[in-house]
């Protein structure tokens, strides 16, 4: 088996069960989403959409699946005989998979919830997403969608990484430092009109653009990805 | 298959505990060997830099002259089976065996479910489920039809009960005779299992105290059976490892080679002459070492 193939044969089974936690963990969402649509429809409040609505859940829920990557899958692809080089590689491309799956998901569902409110005349407003001052910004709502699950992903993977390596005492800096990242994210999205998922840090916006905004996070992205694979690319594999 | 595998200069420490220092040690392919030490001896840390689990502290280990850690081509040839805790392990049986077909290039699906009904273990159940001894049934399962070239059973038996132990060695050697491989067996059970071994490793405190064939090592002591006074008169000076009596019989254990002479002696004294068994052996050296510590 060539590391290529190693490493694909992560991507894909990573991929695969992840999904399953993610269509549990739909099903949930969904039915708090039309649990919102009906006390919003009795106020007469306009809704946001199910991109809007599901945007922070499925950043948390990307978190915890980034720190299961360490505890989980990491330690048993190594012990199986896969290379850590390719076990980074299949869990980066399964996750970046996975971010595709759930952000085109929660656009077919909010499409759908749009049609149904519309059929069923609900006397209920989807209020359109307003991204950086611009209306109806589907694309860039999209677009931020993803990017926040995929740094979610590697922000959970990180955290996993170092608590799994260095044990909890020097793993808790590790927190430290992903609420430092989310802190620096946050300053540059909020503009956008994203809501912040740590309400209690301080509102500190750049007023950035959606280009500025959109590389910044990617550059964390990319920075915590070389992190996590310096920290993998020699660790030790714990027998449980 | 690969030919050699060669630890060199093999140090490992965990923070300022060194648990190997040193350690040289070459394995010729092909054979069961036997890896046996007392506990904390270094046999798991070992076997764990065999697998890569972890990296050496200082040195290399080897397979023909290729570093095995992080080496794609090397890592799949390698199957370390243990003592695993599966109690999140929701897959059934069978799901669990068709990930390692995925898994393991060599594994043979058609040998493990023949294991499977041998060790009596039901496909449909969730392996959490399993009792302990079934869990480490399966777990030989996973190791014997891996085929892996290099298969390290640490401890597998622990927790199975006799019949399903002697399942175990039976299909050990059957799949030995079918294609064999190198087989490493870390086991305490040293004389229910030294039948078993082509070749011994002892290890003590981080260091190799001898790898030899099994026959090598038991020739270095005798056990000399007969009349008490005669085996007395015989072993007198000798080193002697152990003693036992019944009425007027006795047998004692000695370390060292008997020369011919000696040999001629015994007969001519009616002693029965015969091999140490390897724990008794084991014993021995683990605990001469420690004292010359």
């Amino acid at each position: 088996m060539t590391e290529r193939s190693m490493a694909e044969i992560v991507m894909v089974d990573t991929f695969r069960a992840q999904t399953v936690w993610a269509s549990w963990f739909f099903g949930f969402l969904i039915l708090a989403n039309i649990i919102s649509v009906y006390f919003f429809n009795r106020s007469g409040e306009p809704i946001p959409g199910f991109l809007a609505f599901s945007q922070n859940s499925v950043s948390i829920f990307m978190l915890v699946v980034g720190i299961m990557a360490a505890y989980g899958f990491f330690a048993f692809f190594v012990r199986t005989g896969f290379t850590r080089k390719a076990t980074f590689f299949g869990i980066s491309g399964g996750a970046l998979l996975l971010a595709i799956l759930l952000t085109v998901l929660s656009v077919i569902i909010g499409l759908v919830e749009a049609l149904i409110i519309g059929k069923l005349d609900l006397s209920v407003a989807i209020e359109p997403p307003v991204i950086f001052g611009l209306e109806y910004s589907m694309t860039l709502q999209i677009l931020f969608n993803f990017l926040q699950i995929v740094l979610y992903f590697f922000v959970g993977w990180m955290i996993g990484t170092g608590y799994y390596r260095n044990g909890w005492v020097v793993g808790f800096l590790f927190v430290v430092v992903a609420l430092f990242t989310f802190s620096v994210n946050d300053a540059f999205v909020n503009s956008s009109g994203i809501i912040s998922n740590i309400p209690w840090m301080p509102d500190v916006s750049f007023e950035s653009g959606a280009v500025v905004s959109a590389v910044v996070t990617v550059m964390m992205i990319v920075l915590l990805a070389l992190w996590v694979r310096l920290m993998t690319k020699r660790i030790s594999i714990k027998l449980q | 298959m690969a030919e050699r595998i060669n630890f060199k200069d093999v140090s490992l420490r965990y923070g300022a505990q060194t648990v190997l220092e040193d350690l040289n040690l070459s394995l010729e392919t092909g054979s069961i060997y036997a890896l046996i030490g007392r506990n904390g001896a270094g046999k798991t840390s070992l076997l764990q830099l065999l697998a890569s689990f972890r990296e050496p502290s200082e040195g290399s280990i080897e397979i023909d002259g290729q570093r095995i850690f992080e080496n794609a081509a090397l890592t799949q040839q390698i199957s370390f089976i243990y003592q695993v805790n599966h109690e999140y392990e929701y897959e059934t049986v069978k799901k669990y065996i068709q990930g390692m077909v995925r898994y393991r290039p060599h594994f043979d699906a058609e040998y493990a479910a023949h294991l499977v009904k041998r060790f009596r273990l039901k496909l449909d159940q969730p392996v959490y489920k399993l009792s302990t001894g079934k869990q480490s049934a399966l777990n030989a399962v996973i190791g014997l039809a891996s085929f892996a070239p290099i298969t390290i059973l640490d401890e597998v038996y622990l927790g199975m009960d006799a019949p399903a132990r002697e399942i175990f060695y039976e299909e050990l050697l059957a799949s030995q005779e079918k294609k064999p491989r190198t087989i490493i067996l870390s086991t305490h059970l040293v004389s229910e299992m030294e039948y078993l071994f082509d070749k011994v490793v002892v290890i003590d405190e981080g260091h190799v105290l001898l790898s030899e064939d099994y026959e090598s090592v038991i020739s270095r002591g005798a056990s000399i059976t007969g009349h008490a006074n005669h085996v007395d008169q015989f072993v007198s000076g000798m080193h002697i490892l152990n003693e036992q009596r019944l009425g007027s019989t006795k047998s004692v254990m000695v370390y060292g080679k008997l020369s011919e002479r000696e040999m001629e002696q015994a007969q001519i004294d009616g002693l029965e002459v015969g091999p140490v068994p390897l724990q008794d052996l084991f014993i021995h050296l683990t605990k001469e070492s420690g004292d010359n510590d």
